[in-house]
């Protein structure tokens, strides 16, 4: 009995049909058939993980540029962890097609990251935990937002707000927080907000 | 009220235009014109720093093939008082792009967006083919236009001096990184 349900849990069901060749080639199916499960565990948890790295890679591309704006607003710092949240919820709630950025960092990042910046290793840890948050968090405060925008505030702003931005619905805003540019010499930058928008149906 | 926790109240919000939420912060100058040659060179440096100078077959004066090229590039008049301006040109192989800059006390100039992203439609810095047409016609009815130079057969020295000027601005040098032993 046992052998016949754990032959089912490894997908190896023919396997009882052999039983009658005696117990040694059961056995031996048996053992195959544990080797192929934890090839095939590792195999799952491998693509998991690859999944879970794509998802940070995305949350850190799209927000990797902000800083908190603790001038404006003390919560800042915690408000855009929550905007890393969000976005992890985008990414979840689209299986990552809301996005049309790289899930792979680029080569100004990897080096940023390897050569231990300040700002990149900590955008990199929040990210990991954004993504991990939104993991356990299953109530979604995105309300099953299917993109992301990131609207700049500038005064002078000629950012041209696209239709399906403005048609859509933002479900959350974050902000504002500053956009810098460049590797850290930048003391200020542009004011951006995070929405997470949902489409009108 | 905070920005933050005024947008977040507001599920009756939801049903106004997203521009029509969030109101611009602080004021605008007029571009200074000492900061047009530095924001051509911030765009012609990406360029060959990130090897794109053989892109532009069949775009600009020339059409590249063999000699350098002029390519129209348009900048918006005014800047913020963060420094911030916008730009719109042809950044070949990607398409035609609308980019903010900022101008550092120093002069130099930085562009926002990373090209190995590939400006998605969701970042400020993004390809005019995500934006309106009616839009992209209104920025260039009201920017400066001037031009960029691209030259397939750049020299040694220009590629140098741009890499040095990438390492200043953002800290990385696609070609520098590329050409990295350690990574070979």
């Amino acid at each position: 009995m046992w052998q016949l349900s754990e032959n089912s849990r490894l997908g190896f069901r023919l396997a009882g049909n052999t039983l009658h060749q005696g117990f040694g080639a059961g056995k031996y199916l048996i053992g195959i058939g544990d080797t192929a499960s934890v090839v095939r565990y590792a195999w799952l948890e491998s693509l998991k993980a690859q999944q879970q790295n794509k998802e940070v890679n995305t949350v850190y591309n799209e927000t990797s540029g902000l800083r908190p704006d603790t001038a404006s607003d003390p919560n800042s710092a915690q408000n855009l962890q929550t905007a890393r949240q969000n976005v992890a919820h985008v990414y979840e709630n689209t299986n990552g097609n809301g996005f049309q950025s790289s899930d792979q960092l680029s080569g100004r990042e990897k080096s940023a990251i390897k050569n231990g910046d300040p700002t990149a290793t900590a955008s990199m840890a929040s990210s990991q935990q954004a993504v991990a948050a939104a993991h356990q968090d299953r109530t979604d405060p995105t309300h099953g937002a299917t993109h992301i925008y990131l609207y700049d505030l500038s005064p002078n702003s000629t950012q041209r707000v696209p239709a399906w931005v403005r048609n859509g619905n933002p479900t959350t805003v974050q902000g504002p927080f500053i956009n810098a540019a460049g590797g850290g010499d930048v003391r200020a930058g542009s004011l951006v907000l995070i929405l997470t928008i949902k489409d009108q149906r | 009220m905070k920005l933050s926790s005024m947008f977040l109240l507001g599920v009756g919000l939801m049903c106004l235009p997203v521009q029509a939420q969030f109101h611009p912060i602080g004021s605008t100058k007029p571009l200074p014109e000492s900061a047009v040659p530095n924001i051509v060179m911030a765009v012609e440096d990406e360029i060959y720093d990130y090897k794109q100078e053989k892109s532009f077959v069949n775009i600009g004066s020339t059409g590249a093939i063999g000699v350098a090229t002029q390519v129209p590039i348009y900048i918006a008049k005014s800047i913020s008082d963060r420094n911030i301006g916008w730009v719109l040109y042809k950044d070949m192989p990607h398409g035609e792009v609308l980019r903010r800059f900022i101008i550092q006390d120093d002069g130099l100039v930085v562009l926002y967006g990373d090209p190995e992203l590939d400006f998605p439609a969701q970042q400020p810095d993004t390809k005019a083919v995500y934006l309106d047409d009616e839009d992209i016609c209104k920025f260039i009815s009201t920017a400066m236009k001037t031009t960029f130079t691209v030259d397939p057969n750049v020299s040694n020295q220009r590629i140098a001096d741009a890499e040095k000027r990438q390492m200043r601005r953002v800290h990385y040098s696609f070609r520098l990184d590329q050409s990295d032993p350690q990574k070979k």
